[in-house]
C-alpha cells in the first residue's frame, strides 16, 4: 500500500516504479489502457482519412507512410498494455480530488473535463489543443482563458518563460549551454469531475 | 529544451520536450499533485509552484508531443520551407521545478461570454527553477532564475463552465 495525505491505495507492485502518484495507477489504469484519447482517434480517424483519399495518388507522402508506421507501433504497444513497459507508456486517468464533503475515506480517481475551447497547433498540420497559450502581445483584458479545466471555480497560474541552463551527457560529462521554453502553471479549486460530482483538486501543468 | 541560443524556442533546434500527455479526456498537460504543492496569495499577487521528481515523458519535441510520435513532414510551402521532423518515441523522465509569480504588472477583471469564464487576472513576474534526468541526460536551469526570462505569466481567480453563471 502506498498513501498519498490520508488516503490509502492499494497499487499493483509492477506499476509502483512507474508512477510518482501511484494511488492515480491503482484504480484507473484498467479503465485506461489500450483507450485512445479523443486526441489519437482524431489522427487515427484522419490516418483512415488519408489513407482513404490518397493511397493511390502520386503524391502519397512519405510521412503517410511514417504515421503508417508509428500508428502501427503505438497499436501494437497499445495491445501490449497489460505489460508494465505498455502500462508506463500510457497517459493513466489521474486524479487527486476529494469529495466536496472531505471524505477523506474515498480514494477516486476522478479527473476534471478539458476547456471547450483552445487552439490549433502545428499549423498547417494543426492538431486541436485544449489549451490557449499566453501571447506576451496580448493585453491582459483579453487573454483567452488560462484554465486547461472546464466547470473550475478557483485559482490558476500560467507561465510563459525563456531560460537557459546547462545539460550535462551523463555517459561522458560532458556539459553544453541549452536554452528552454517553460509553459507550465496550475490549478487549483473545485471542478465538476467526469463523473458529474464536484471535487477539489490541484492540479500541475506540465 | 532546445540547442539554439536562450531566448530561442525552434522545434527544429529542439531536443527535449518533458510533459505529462494529454490524458483519455483530452485535458492537456494536466496533472494532479499534493495539495501544498501550490501556495496562493492572491491578495498578495505571489503564487508558488513546486514538485519535485515528478514521472514525465521526453517526447523528444513539440511536434512529436503533439502527434503522439508521428512526428511531422516537410513542409516545403512554408517560408522558409521547414524540414521534417521524424517521428520519436517518449521515453521517461523525472522534473523538479519551483515556479514563482510574484509582482503585478497589469491586472484586469474579464467576463468573457464566448468562452464562458470571469475573474480577476494578474499579469505577474514570474521565476522558474527546474531540473530534469532520463537515462544518460540530465539538466539544470541556471541559479539564481533570472527575472527577465519571463515573457508573460499569469496568475487568476477565476470560474469557468458551470460555474461561470
Amino acid at each position: 500500500m502506498l498513501t498519498h495525505g490520508s488516503r490509502v491505495c492499494v497499487v499493483p507492485l509492477v506499476f509502483r516504479f512507474l508512477s510518482g502518484f501511484p494511488c492515480d495507477f491503482s484504480i484507473c489504469i484498467s479503465g485506461t489502457l489500450g483507450q485512445p484519447s479523443r486526441v489519437s482517434r482524431f489522427i487515427l480517424s484522419a490516418q483512415t482519412l488519408l489513407r482513404r483519399t490518397t493511397m493511390n495518388e502520386p503524391g502519397y507522402s512519405p510521412w503517410k507512410k511514417l504515421q503508417e508506421h508509428w500508428l502501427s507501433r503505438r497499436n501494437l504497444i497499445r495491445g501490449a498494455a497489460g505489460t508494465a513497459l505498455g502500462a508506463g507508456l500510457l497517459r493513466p486517468k489521474l486524479a487527486y480530488a476529494d469529495d466536496e464533503d472531505g471524505d477523506s475515506e474515498r480514494a477516486a480517481c476522478v479527473g476534471p473535463n478539458p476547456i471547450p475551447g483552445g487552439v490549433m497547433g502545428l499549423a498547417p498540420f494543426g492538431i486541436f489543443i485544449h489549451h490557449n497559450p499566453l501571447n506576451p502581445a496580448k493585453a491582459m483584458a483579453d487573454i483567452n482563458d488560462p484554465s486547461q479545466i472546464t466547470d473550475f471555480d478557483g485559482f490558476v497560474g500560467l507561465t510563459h518563460i525563456r531560460g537557459g541552463g546547462m545539460g550535462t551527457d551523463a555517459a561522458t560529462g560532458a556539459m553544453t549551454r541549452l536554452a528552454f521554453q517553460a509553459d507550465m502553471g496550475f490549478s487549483q479549486g473545485k471542478f465538476i469531475g467526469t463523473d458529474g460530482q464536484q471535487h477539489r483538486g490541484t492540479f500541475a501543468f506540465v | 529544451m532546445y540547442t539554439g541560443p536562450v531566448g530561442s524556442a525552434s522545434v527544429f533546434q529542439q531536443i527535449h520536450d518533458y510533459n505529462v500527455h494529454v490524458d483519455r479526456d483530452d485535458v492537456f498537460w494536466m496533472i494532479p499533485v499534493r495539495h501544498d504543492a501550490v501556495v496562493v496569495d492572491f491578495d498578495g499577487s505571489r503564487a508558488r509552484l513546486r514538485v519535485r521528481d515528478l514521472s514525465v515523458f521526453d517526447d523528444h519535441d513539440l511536434a512529436n508531443s503533439l502527434t503522439q510520435g508521428l512526428g511531422l513532414p516537410a513542409n516545403p510551402a512554408a517560408m522558409p520551407p521547414t524540414p521534417a521532423i521524424p517521428g520519436m518515441f517518449p521515453v521517461h523522465a523525472k522534473v523538479s521545478f519551483d515556479v514563482e509569480w510574484n509582482g503585478v504588472l497589469a491586472m484586469a477583471d474579464i467576463e468573457n461570454k464566448t468562452q464562458m469564464f470571469k475573474g480577476s487576472f494578474l499579469s505577474t513576474a514570474a521565476t522558474i527553477s527546474w531540473s530534469a534526468e532520463q537515462p544518460g541526460f540530465r539538466f539544470e536551469s541556471d541559479m539564481p532564475p533570472d527575472p527577465k526570462a519571463n515573457l508573460i505569466s499569469v496568475l487568476g481567480r477565476e470560474r469557468n463552465g458551470v460555474f461561470f453563471s
